[in-house]
């Protein structure tokens, strides 16, 4: 996902997009610079998305990045969970690239 | 009897002069009365007039038939008819707006689902050629099958012609050894293989993966040549139909994917030395 991700991130004007291979990867990185937006997968090795999540909303200098959260899983509560962990918006897979893009312009007040 | 003899204080009573004062008052009177009437009468003619030009305005009717009910009715009736042709008028031009406004509607909705279609596969086309690294090419078609199909179990399979056999280059959802071995001369793949047409069987989209019977079988192609396949086992539970977008994917994947892969793969041959593209003028 990440490079079509990447790909299709890059179409929005000033957006500078750091990749992470899991969710340890991506609170190291957060905690070297700072973010204005997360999109995550829930399936990853070591941490996974919804564990991020939860760290993320718990983590005083982090907890108002809103997160994104792309998957495969489907289920409703799936979806219900992670929106209850925190996540500001759920997109399942299959994705399309102009949804992506509209929902982080949206979060990030773009539009 | 002297004047002188007369009883003070009791005038003299004048018949003549108070018989032609009461006629004078009389008729002054009469003529007071008789303009009066005529102001009334002026004054009446002119409210007809105005009654029959508010009849007229209203009910269409003559103005040189006024009076009766029957015109006043059917001046109304008329009125009516005319009303009511105007607001049949009226529906049927808000039925044309409405139904213009519909069409717009549908063709937003399908200009939108158009730009997202074409914005995958251009995100798609992009990216397939985008790197000339084989392991990176082989991520990408992997990722637009998931991403952008919501494929679940697959695998990419390449043709070994010493072999006759196929070998498998990826697979997502199930482990690389645990792909089923399939002939390239028998059954639904070797067909494809044979045929170059895919094969989509939208009796299996919304079903469990069953190895035996792929739901999508795509051919990859080097020009006219098939030189493998992506098969498709199942998709992912919510998604249980193809839509245009998912046929024109695997159009994309057939006919760039293997040539990527070939590009990446004889990139990686010249074993970091660089691939000296220059040498291509002379070729052409």
């Amino acid at each position: 996902m990440r490079q079509l991700l990447v790909f299709a991130l890059h179409r929005i004007r000033g957006l500078t997009v750091i990749e992470a291979d899991d969710g340890v990867d991506a609170l190291k990185k957060m905690s070297q610079q700072k973010l204005d937006i997360i999109l995550t997968d829930i399936n990853m090795p070591i941490m996974d998305g919804l564990k991020l999540v939860k760290r993320v909303r718990s983590d005083e200098a982090l907890k108002d990045i809103p997160v994104i959260i792309i998957t495969t899983e489907g289920a409703d509560e799936d979806r219900q969970r992670a929106l209850a962990l925190g996540a500001n918006a759920y997109i399942t897979k299959p994705i399309q690239a102009p949804q992506v893009i509209a929902k982080v312009k949206e979060l990030l007040k773009l539009t | 009897m002297t004047k002188s003899e007369e009883k003070p204080g009791i005038p003299e009573l004048d018949l003549v002069a108070t018989k032609r004062e009461f006629i004078e008052t009389f008729f002054r009177r009469g003529a007071e009365f008789t303009e009066e009437l005529m102001r009334d009468n002026e004054r009446l003619r002119y409210r007809v007039v105005q009654l029959e030009a508010e009849l007229k305005a209203a009910g269409g009717v003559a103005a040189d038939r006024p009076g009766t009910h029957e015109n006043a009715l059917a001046g109304l009736v008329a009125r009516i008819a005319s009303l009511e042709a105007e607001r049949d008028e009226l529906l049927k031009r808000y039925e044309g707006v409405a139904r213009q406004s519909e069409d717009f509607h549908a063709r937003y909705a399908d200009i939108e689902r158009e730009n997202n279609n074409l914005a995958n596969l251009y995100v798609a086309s992009y990216q397939l050629h985008s790197t000339m690294d084989l392991r990176e090419v082989t991520q990408i078609i992997l990722e637009i099958l998931l991403n952008f199909v919501g494929a679940k179990t697959f695998a990419v399979l390449l043709v070994d012609e010493e072999r006759r056999a196929f070998r498998v280059l990826a697979a997502e959802g199930i482990e690389k050894a645990r792909v089923p071995v399939l002939s390239t001369t028998e059954g639904r793949v070797a067909d494809v293989l044979r045929g170059g047409a895919p094969l989509f069987d939208e009796s299996r989209f919304a079903t469990r993966a069953d190895l035996e019977r792929p739901a999508i079988v795509a051919p990859l192609r080097i020009g006219a040549q098939v030189v493998g396949v992506i098969v498709v086992w199942d998709l992912l539970v919510q998604k249980t139909t193809l839509q245009e977008v998912d046929y024109e994917l695997f159009n994309l994947l057939g006919a760039h994917a293997a040539s990527a892969l070939q590009g990446a793969k004889l990139t990686a041959e010249l074993a970091g030395r660089a691939p000296a593209l220059w040498a291509a003028a002379d070729l052409v």
